[in-house]
C-alpha cells in the first residue's frame, strides 16, 4: 500500500499553534502540505471537478474558523478530513447539490451509474473511474476505508452511518468492481 | 491517538482493495486555491455574533428534537394502550397526513438504500394503520410527525449556512431516525386489549 499513513510534516505542530494565534502564513503552510489529500477526497466522493475544489476551499476556510476546536487527538489530516466529509454530505442535501445529480432512480433506489465494461484492471485509471461510477453510498465507503485507510469504525462516524451499514456498503463496492472490472473475489 | 490503521486484514487479503489502497491519496487540484481560501479569511469574520447565534440555534433545534422525541413517546403510549390512556384531543383540528409539510430528504441516499426502502414500507404500513386509528390518537399522530418534519426542515436550512457542523449532521440523522421510529409504532399490529398485560 503505498501510503499507509500520512505522516505530520516536520514542524506541523508549530505550525498549526501558529496558526491558531491568527498566524496566515502558517496556516497556508498547513494548506500547502494537506491540499493534495483533502482535494483528493472531495474529488473522489464528488466525482465533479469543480465541486471538489469549491468544497476543498470551503473545509480549508470552515478549518481556519474552527481551528480553536482542534484538540490534537487525532491527526490535523483526520481533522481535515472530517471537515471535508461533513461539506460533501451537507453539499449533498443542499438544494445546489441536489441540482447536480440525482442520487436515486424514479422508484426512490439508489443509483448505479454506467460505466463502460471494457476495463483494464491494471490501469489507475480506470480503476478511479470505476470507483467514481459507484453508488454513493457504497463509492464513499470505498474512498474512506479503501483509499484512506479509515477503520470501518472511523468511517462509519466521519458518513454518520452505522457500522454495520458501512461494512454492508464496503460489500456492495467490492461486488460492483469486481463485476465491472472482472477481477476474481480474493477471498 | 492514531487515526488510520492498517492491520493484516481485509484490504491486504483482497486484490482489489490492496490495488484500491495503492491509489494516489494526493490529487491537486487544477488550480491554486489559497488566493480563494485567504480572500474569504480576510474578510471579517462572522465571529462571535454568528457564533453566538449559531450556538443558540443549535440548541434550539436540539430542544425542538428532544419535544419531538418526548411527543412521540405519547404517542407511542396512546396508539399502544388506546383504552388504557385515552388521548388528549389537542385544540386544533386534524390535517391529513398527506397534506402535512413536505420535507426535503436529499440524504436519504446517504443513508443507504436499506433506509429507504425500510422507509418507504414503513410509510406505506404507517398510512394504512393511521386511518384505522380513532381521531384523537390520529390527530396526535400526525401533530407528532409535524413536529419531527418541522425539525427535519429546520436542522436542515441551519446546515445551509453551517455546513461542517456535526452537531447539525447528527440532529438531522437523529431526527430522520426518530421520523422512521414513528412509522414503525404506530405500524406495528396491534393486540388486542384483552392480550395486554
Amino acid at each position: 500500500m503505498s501510503e499507509p499513513e500520512h505522516k505530520p510534516e516536520p514542524g506541523e505542530a508549530e505550525w498549526i499553534a501558529r496558526a491558531r494565534e491568527g498566524d496566515m502564513t502558517a496556516f497556508e503552510r498547513l494548506y500547502r502540505a494537506h491540499v493534495g489529500r483533502v482535494h483528493g477526497l472531495c474529488l473522489r466522493m464528488t466525482s465533479n471537478p469543480d465541486t471538489a475544489e469549491d468544497l476543498t476551499q470551503e473545509t480549508f476556510v470552515s478549518a481556519w474558523r474552527s481551528l480553536s476546536t482542534f484538540e490534537g487527538r487525532s491527526g490535523f489530516g483526520t481533522w481535515l478530513h472530517r471537515i471535508a466529509v461533513n461539506a460533501v454530505l451537507a453539499r449533498g442535501r443542499s438544494p445546489q447539490g441536489r441540482g447536480e445529480v440525482s442520487l436515486t432512480n424514479d422508484d426512490g433506489e439508489e443509483r448505479e451509474f454506467e460505466m463502460p465494461d471494457d476495463m483494464d484492471t491494471a490501469t489507475p485509471i480506470d480503476l478511479e473511474r470505476a470507483i467514481a461510477a459507484l453508488p454513493p453510498g457504497a463509492r464513499d465507503v470505498m474512498v474512506l476505508y479503501g483509499v484512506y485507510g479509515y477503520s470501518h469504525e472511523e468511517a462509519a462516524d466521519m458518513l454518520g452511518v452505522a457500522v454495520g451499514t458501512c461494512k454492508a456498503q464496503l460489500h456492495r463496492a467490492r461486488r460492483l468492481l469486481r463485476e465491472r472490472m472482472h477481477m476474481e473475489a480474493g477471498e | 491517538m492514531s487515526t488510520i490503521r492498517f492491520g493484516r486484514d481485509e484490504r491486504e487479503r483482497d486484490p482489489l482493495l490492496t490495488r484500491v489502497a495503492a491509489l494516489p491519496q494526493s490529487v491537486e487540484p487544477s488550480r491554486d486555491l489559497w488566493s480563494g481560501i485567504r480572500a474569504q479569511l480576510e474578510q471579517p469574520a462572522p465571529a462571535a455574533g454568528t457564533a453566538h447565534r449559531g450556538l443558540s440555534w443549535s440548541w434550539a433545534l436540539a430542544a425542538g428534537v428532544t419535544i419531538a422525541s418526548v411527543s412521540v413517546l405519547f404517542t407511542w403510549m396512546a396508539v399502544k394502550a388506546p383504552g388504557d390512556a385515552p388521548a388528549q384531543m389537542a385544540a386544533v383540528s386534524p390535517t391529513p397526513v398527506e397534506a402535512l409539510q413536505p420535507v426535503s430528504y436529499g440524504s436519504y441516499a446517504r443513508l443507504g438504500p436499506e433506509y429507504v426502502e425500510t422507509r418507504a414500507e414503513m410509510l406505506e404500513m404507517f398510512r394504512a394503520r393511521l386511518a384505522t386509528l380513532p381521531d384523537d390518537v390520529r390527530l396526535r399522530v400526525e401533530q407528532d410527525l409535524a413536529t419531527i418534519q418541522k425539525a427535519a426542515d429546520d436542522i436542515d436550512a441551519a446546515l445551509a449556512t453551517d455546513p461542517s457542523s456535526q452537531l447539525l449532521n447528527r440532529l438531522l440523522l437523529s431526527t430522520y431516525q426518530e421520523e422512521l421510529r414513528l412509522y414503525t409504532r404506530v405500524a406495528a399490529p396491534q393486540r388486542p386489549n384483552h392480550e395486554r398485560t
